[in-house]
């Protein structure tokens, strides 16, 4: 009985509770799409990091993690090891597919000028595999039948001002020290989307990399999962093979590496939460406003009720309850709405220009996630409820005999 | 009036078989601003059970503040009130409200019914709030009955909107029955409703209190209504001048 007269009680000013409903509908939708669109965003940055530069998850040789930066050469993982690493992945679940790493620094020597740059050392036939994210823009990609041919980034070719086809020399020193030069050929030119990434790498064959490093060892095997949201749990089972392999080695995955994807995260979860607060306030004071002029209109009737024997809390409760509805009716309408708008934007796409230290602009889509929109449906129906507990109390307190004499 | 009538004072109470109502020195004040009215004047009244009193005078002498406190609407400022029994002052708002709806029916001028609740709704509602509410059977058997006898079975499903003044008292009168109360008060029950409606309203009243032996207690204005009721409280300026039994 209370519910159904909280019902019908929101519906007897058609046009108020109507406007109530759109602003918490609203709302909600809004949520929904915001949401939405910076989960989107999240999303390409995170595939970006992962597909782009980190993988997944990256085993390392136990030291290598905390002492790299100053002794890079020092925790290697050997050739023997590396086959052995991709036996044990083999058999793991989730895992997709691994490769070998080697970082290094040095200089490119092109028509006179001196660029600095980082080298990948990488499996040149996986390469492509591990790096859908980025993309071509002059030439082609690495090749294992040209174990001296390289790609650079956008910003390191512009520096040298080289292109695709065009040979350079690389310097550097090897492991123990020792120099070593070698020429190679552009074979092209990449985009991976994050400035500061294109400015500086360049790929080159892993052997080609072991053999200017006067290596037989890498530093780091990458691991591609079938979904990112399988990380943790490949990391615990990848963990526990490597204990019972009795293998000398530690991991990381990608948001270990990927700061500024956490950092944007971060930032834009700040964002998110502020539009949740200033949405929660126009859904209060809607309602705040809708049951205070409801129980004016009702004064008389809310006295008769309590005359007959109903309790304050029942009169209170009472009042929350609509609250309650409307929450409910608002919440329900928006995550429709939300859903339903959201899926036009995706079909038709926003232009976006290319986020903060991005190099690309991108089309932006609204990605429905569960969490959001229940998150979204949550607030509408817990703004809506606390809206209504002070009109409610205000009901609740009235005097009996004022009420009854109210017109 | 041909009536017998005999002028009953303060001590009348001694007489009184069995109490349901029991004013001793009940005082009302109101405060308007600086303003100070006092609306009841130290009142002792008993009203014994099943009896059906009305409650006259003029405007302002206090009719409806005196139904108010013995319908626990409203706390006196001094004295005391008893109820079928309880001590009201003693008891807190939600004992009193309690009260209202194990033991209090309440019939009002205005009808007062829940405009989005239907005539069944309306007179099924008071049975909710009692503390142990009956199951919905029994409560849709408990409003058949009652509409039944009170000839409006037909509007179950009718809202008030749909319903004419005497209509809709029925259905007031209905709701305030449902609990078998010990008392009812109707405050001017049958000045919404034209002359004809208004007797039969308390035609229908009187029935009911024959029959259930509940206790009646209503104001009015209206004279003709005056001489159904077998004891009339006659008030002015907030003070019993009266109280006349036949």
């Amino acid at each position: 009985m209370q519910l159904k007269l909280a019902c019908r009680n929101i519906f007897r000013n058609r046009r108020r509770t109507t406007l109530t409903l759109l602003a918490i509908s609203f709302g909600c939708a809004s949520l929904i799409i915001n949401g939405g669109i910076i989960y989107f965003i999240f999303r390409g940055l995170r595939e970006d990091a992962i597909h782009g530069r980190y993988g997944h998850v990256q085993i390392y040789k136990r030291g290598y993690i905390e002492k790299h930066q100053a002794q890079p050469f020092d925790h290697m993982i050997s050739n023997a090891e590396f086959e052995e690493i991709k036996l044990m992945l083999g058999g793991l679940s989730h895992v997709e597919e691994a490769t070998g790493r080697l970082e290094f620094a040095g200089l490119m020597s092109y028509g006179g000028k001196n660029v600095s740059f980082l080298g990948y050392g990488v499996e040149a036939d996986k390469d492509t595999r591990f790096n859908t994210m980025l993309s071509i823009v002059e030439g082609e990609g690495l090749s294992a039948q040209e174990p001296r041919g390289v790609i650079l980034g956008k910003g390191l070719a512009a520096r040298l001002q080289i292109r695709a086809g065009d040979f350079a020399t690389l310097l550097m020193n090897t492991h123990d020290g020792d120099y070593n030069a070698v020429d190679v050929r552009v074979r092209g030119i990449f985009e991976g989307g994050l400035k500061e990434f294109d400015d500086w790498v360049m790929k080159i064959p892993l052997e080609k990399a072991q053999e200017l490093l006067a290596l037989n060892e890498i530093q780091s095997v990458v691991v591609l999962l079938d979904k990112t949201e399988n990380t943790e749990a490949a990391k615990e089972l990848l963990l526990d093979a490597v204990a019972r392999r009795n293998l000398d080695l530690e991991m990381t995955t990608w948001p270990e590496h990927a700061l500024f994807y956490n950092q944007v995260v971060s930032m834009f979860g700040k964002e998110l939460d502020v539009v949740k607060v200033i949405i929660s306030i126009i859904v209060i004071l809607s309602i705040i406003n809708s049951l205070t002029m409801s129980i004016y209109e009702r004064t008389r009737e809310i006295g008769a009720i309590m005359a007959i024997g109903a309790p304050r809390s029942k009169v209170l409760r009472m009042f929350v309850l609509e609250g309650l509805v409307f929450g409910v009716i608002g919440g329900l309408i928006g995550v429709v709405a939300g859903i339903g708008i959201g899926s036009v934007i995706s079909y038709i796409g926003i232009p976006m220009p290319p986020p903060p230290a991005s190099t690309r602009p991108f089309i932006a889509q609204v990605d429905i996630i569960p969490a959001v929109v229940f998150s979204s449906f949550l607030i509408a129906v817990s703004s809506s409820v606390l809206a209504s507990i002070y009109p409610a109390y205000r009901a609740s307190r009235l005097r009996i005999v004022d009420a009854l004499r109210y017109v | 009036m041909r009536i017998l009538m005999r002028e009953i004072d303060d001590r009348q109470s001694a007489l009184v078989a069995e109490s349901v109502v029991s004013l001793r020195g009940v005082t009302k004040i109101f405060h308007a601003g600086k303003a100070r009215v006092v609306a009841l004047k130290k009142i002792s009244l008993e009203i014994g059970a099943g009896e059906f009193a009305a409650v006259v005078g003029p405007s302002g002498s206090g009719k409806t503040t005196l139904l108010n406190l013995i319908g626990c609407l409203d706390q006196p400022d001094s004295g005391s009130i008893v109820i079928d029994g309880l001590e009201v002052e003693r008891l807190s708002s939600r004992a009193l409200a309690s009260l209202r709806a194990e033991k209090i029916g309440l019939i009002f001028q205005n009808f007062n019914l829940i405009p989005v609740l239907s005539v069944g709704e309306n007179v099924e509602y008071p049975l909710l709030l009692r503390s142990r509410p009956p199951d919905k059977g029994k409560r849709r058997w408990m409003v058949e009955e009652i509409l039944v006898e009170l000839g409006i079975e037909s509007l179950i499903d009718r809202r008030p909107n749909e319903l004419s003044g005497g209509q809709c008292q029925r259905a007031a009168i209905a709701r305030a029955l449902i609990t078998r109360p010990r008392i009812v008060l109707a405050d001017e029950p049958t000045s919404s409703l034209d002359s004809r409606t208004g007797a039969s309203i308390l035609e229908l009243m009187k029935s009911l209190n024959r029959q259930r032996g509940v206790t009646f207690i209503f104001s009015t204005h209206d004279l003709k209504l005056v001489e159904m009721a077998d004891r009339v409280i006659e008030m002015c300026d907030g003070e019993i001048q009266g109280s006349l039994s036949w």
